[in-house]
């Protein structure tokens, strides 16, 4: 039975795809989904899932950085992989052409392939044209028969340009340009010279494309762990060596395993510091591995093992110092590497001052590897007790609080259903918004420090102030002393 | 194995500075003398020295996490300078809130030396907790940890243990809403909070906290401890040793002087307002 996607629009159902079935009985997308069941009535729908569409275009563009680091996305459908000085590592340009037609073909999609010097003329021919290589100093040859609809300028202008007896790319440019963007306007000018390969832009890769790569292809596909950990330790005495003629040291590290049937398995490790160790990769890789729930499946073999350095950074050589210092700031150094490996960079922290005399935003934590920077941190007072909480609530626990007169101490405060009663109690420190901010949105606080019969020690407040902001008075519980 | 015989009975300690920093150095074989400031002194030292590298326990109840914390981040803050590795159980966010930087810097903390870890579950957290004590750079490490953890097992506590001791590192593993259970900790504490004493103006006064030694392996017998912040030495001390100048009440050093100085020490009277609920535990 024929299959067809479809997309609610405008109210109605549309054809947002149909297979191949489908077209050849002449449904095509974007008509409405009661006008195809007149014309078949036998025909299976299902809703398009946007989404899922993107997840799979974004694997395969995943799989496809076996063959270059420069991958974009062309949406809906596309994707664009630039692969100068790639083609000779894959049998040339036919050989590459049939290396991504067979691993398409092993995750079930079907694909169509232009090979061009340019993005632009790659990508009208491909969409509008029957997929080819085309050779350098080709291109204008290979554009010239397709429609003016490949210049992709909207569907008003190409109306506009077929009602002035254009057809084809070829005719537009056998026009002057001037005429032509004085008629069309500019970009429609801008567009035929990128088709043409005139101008040649580069694409955006999915991915910053890494400072430097070193992989290895197999003949035969591999799938034991020793001989994988074999492979990543020259890897990474490779990049290591590549980095150290660089004078550079590695901070992130990526491993990727392609396997035969086209999955990828993309392991990345951070280091705290500039490294260029190439054991300290490997350990960590090591760990990182160890993590994976399923390890690593191999499947039928990894076709292509491959280690990019995402992020470089100049590498510092170090002078071991009498007093063992510097030791110590690597040993540190390796354990928050061993921390991230093992628990996931967003898990390992450390704390940023920030320059606020609002409680809330006075610090916060960042992942230890981010560079954000730190503002100084204030002097504790000497001969004061702690006036911040060692634990803060966000956001502050509502409490009911009783107090003697209507702006002063609270005398009693009720917390998760248990009464405390205050037996000490120091305040109010005013804590106002910020001026930029909002005051009506974030009222003046009243702070305390309150100690109760038991000995415990909290941080209360009090929003809002009497008879001079709006709004209700509530005690809040901010944070715990010790 | 704990020895037996070895009790801190005719150990003295001296404690060199009283800076942040202050290494604690035992030297045998001294007996000890018996001035007020020295008594004072050993008892500190006896503290020090209690806190062998190794892993450390201490208990709380709920709602006295907070002291706790404090405890934990006092002790090793003294005992040792340099990074300090923290791994919370990311449940604690909730229940006690979470760490607050400027909080550590008013209790004498560089929070800029400070590596937190956040534990999604007590698997993950001991996982680090066993990475940090392999890590000799560290000033130590802080493991907390809300409720049960079958995981954390006589076993499991070993590990630790010989993990922190082979690197000299100080381990402690703050816990609270459980019941202690057999591990190989080096000591166990319960912690709580005490009143203070106020400052003018019935404002509270430097975190008291009362550490009440419940276990430990050199022998030492279960013993209280009556700790008060000293803000000038960045550490807690036995309560009358750093008379805060600041002190409402006429404050007397009769509870520590009567004190034994080490080995079976009754609970010691603390100042504070008699208040009726005062056994209460909040959840």
């Amino acid at each position: 039975m024929p299959l067809v996607l479809t997309v609610k629009e405008h109210g109605s159902l549309k054809i947002a795809a149909c297979d191949e079935r489908a077209l050849s009985l002449g449904l095509v997308v974007g008509m409405t989904l009661a006008d195809a069941r007149a014309c078949v009535p036998a025909l299976r729908v299902e809703a398009a899932d946007e989404a899922a569409d993107m997840r799979l275009i974004k694997t395969l563009a995943l799989v496809c950085e076996m063959f270059t680091p420069l991958v974009a996305l062309d949406l809906p459908a596309g994707l664009m992989l630039d692969v100068t000085g790639c083609a000779h590592l894959f049998g040339g340009e036919e050989g590459l052409c049939e290396r991504v037609k067979r691993l398409s073909t092993r995750r079930g999609v079907k694909v169509k392939m232009t090979l061009a010097s340019t993005p632009d003329t790659a990508r009208s021919l491909c969409r509008f044209g029957s997929g080819m290589i085309v050779l350098s100093g080709m291109e204008r040859q290979a554009v010239h028969p397709l429609p003016v609809a490949a210049l992709q300028a909207g569907s008003q202008t190409t109306l506009a340009l077929s009602r002035a007896g254009l057809k084809t790319i070829g005719d537009i440019a056998a026009r002057p340009s001037q005429v032509l963007s004085a008629r069309f306007g500019q970009p429609v000018v801008e567009r035929l010279r990128r088709i043409l390969g005139e101008e040649d832009i580069r694409i955006t890769p999915l991915r910053l494309p890494p400072s430097c790569i070193a992989e290895r292809q197999f003949a035969e596909p591999i799938g034991e762990m020793d001989s994988i950990l074999s492979v990543l330790e020259g890897l990474s005495r490779e990049v290591c060596a590549l980095l150290e003629r660089r004078g550079l040291g590695l901070r992130m590290v990526e491993a990727g395993f392609f396997r035969s049937d086209g999955g990828v398995r993309r392991l990345p490790i951070e280091m705290a510091r500039s490294a260029r160790d190439p054991g300290a990769v490997l350990r960590l890789l090591k760990l990182k591995m160890e993590t994976l729930g399923d390890s690593l499946d191999p499947g039928f073999g990894f076709d292509l093992v491959r280690l990019s350095v995402l992020c470089a950074e100049p590498f510092a050589q170090m002078q071991k110092s009498l007093d063992g210092r510097q030791e110590d700031e690597t040993a540190v150094a390796a354990l928050v590497d061993r921390l991230v490996a093992r628990q996931g960079a967003d898990k390992v922290l450390r704390c940023i001052a920030h320059e606020s005399h609002d409680p809330r935003l006075a610090a916060r934590f960042v992942p230890v590897g981010s560079n954000a920077v730190s503002a100084k941190w204030p002097e504790p007072e000497k001969a004061a007790p702690p006036a911040r909480p060692l634990t803060l609530f966000e956001p502050p626990q509502a409490i009911e609080a009783i107090a003697e007169v209507p702006d002063g101490a609270p005398v009693r405060f009720r917390w998760r259903r248990v009464l405390h009663v205050v037996t000490q109690a120091e305040g109010p420190e005013r804590i106002a918004a910020e001026w930029w901010h909002d005051q009506k949105a974030r009222p003046t606080r009243d702070y305390y420090r309150v100690e109760d019969s038991d000995g415990r020690r909290f941080w209360l407040f009090r929003e809002g102030l009497y008879e001079r902001e709006e709004g209700e008075r509530r005690w809040f519980l901010h944070g715990l002393f010790a | 194995m704990p020895e037996p015989t070895t009790r801190l009975r005719g150990r003295s300690l001296f404690v060199s500075g009283a800076g942040q920093d202050s290494i604690v150095r035992a030297s045998t074989l001294v007996r000890p003398t018996f001035a007020d400031s020295e008594k004072q002194a050993n008892r500190a030292g006896v503290l020090g020295a209690l806190f062998r590298p190794g892993l450390h326990e201490a208990y709380a109840a709920p709602a006295d996490h907070a002291a706790l914390v404090g405890f934990g981040l006092g002790v090793l803050r003294s005992l040792r300078s340099g990074p300090l590795l923290w791994v919370r159980h990311t449940f604690l966010e909730s229940e006690t809130g979470g760490l607050y930087p400027p909080g550590l810097r008013a209790f004498g903390f560089d929070p800029a030396s400070l590596i937190l870890v956040r534990a999604g579950n007590p698997r993950d957290l001991l996982q680090a907790g066993l990475e940090a004590a392999r890590c000799k750079a560290l000033a130590g490490a802080l493991l907390e940890l809300n409720g049960t953890a079958p995981i954390y097992d006589l076993a499991a506590s070993r590990r630790l243990m010989l993990a922190a001791r082979t690197n000299e590192l100080r381990l402690l593993f703050l816990r609270s809403a459980v019941t202690p259970v057999p591990s190989a900790a080096e000591t166990r504490w319960q912690v709580r909070p005490l009143a203070s004493r106020a400052l003018p103006a019935n404002a509270p006064g430097f975190p008291v906290l009362e550490a009440r030694l419940l276990r430990s392996k050199s022998g030492a017998e279960p013993s209280n401890f009556v700790l008060e912040w000293n803000p000038d030495a960045g550490k807690f001390e036995e309560r009358g040793h750093g008379a805060s100048a600041g002190s409402a009440e006429a404050h007397t050093d009769k509870d520590i002087g009567a004190a034994p100085l080490s080995g079976s020490v009754v609970s010691l009277p603390v100042h504070r307002q008699a208040a009726p609920g005062r056994q209460r535990r909040t959840g």
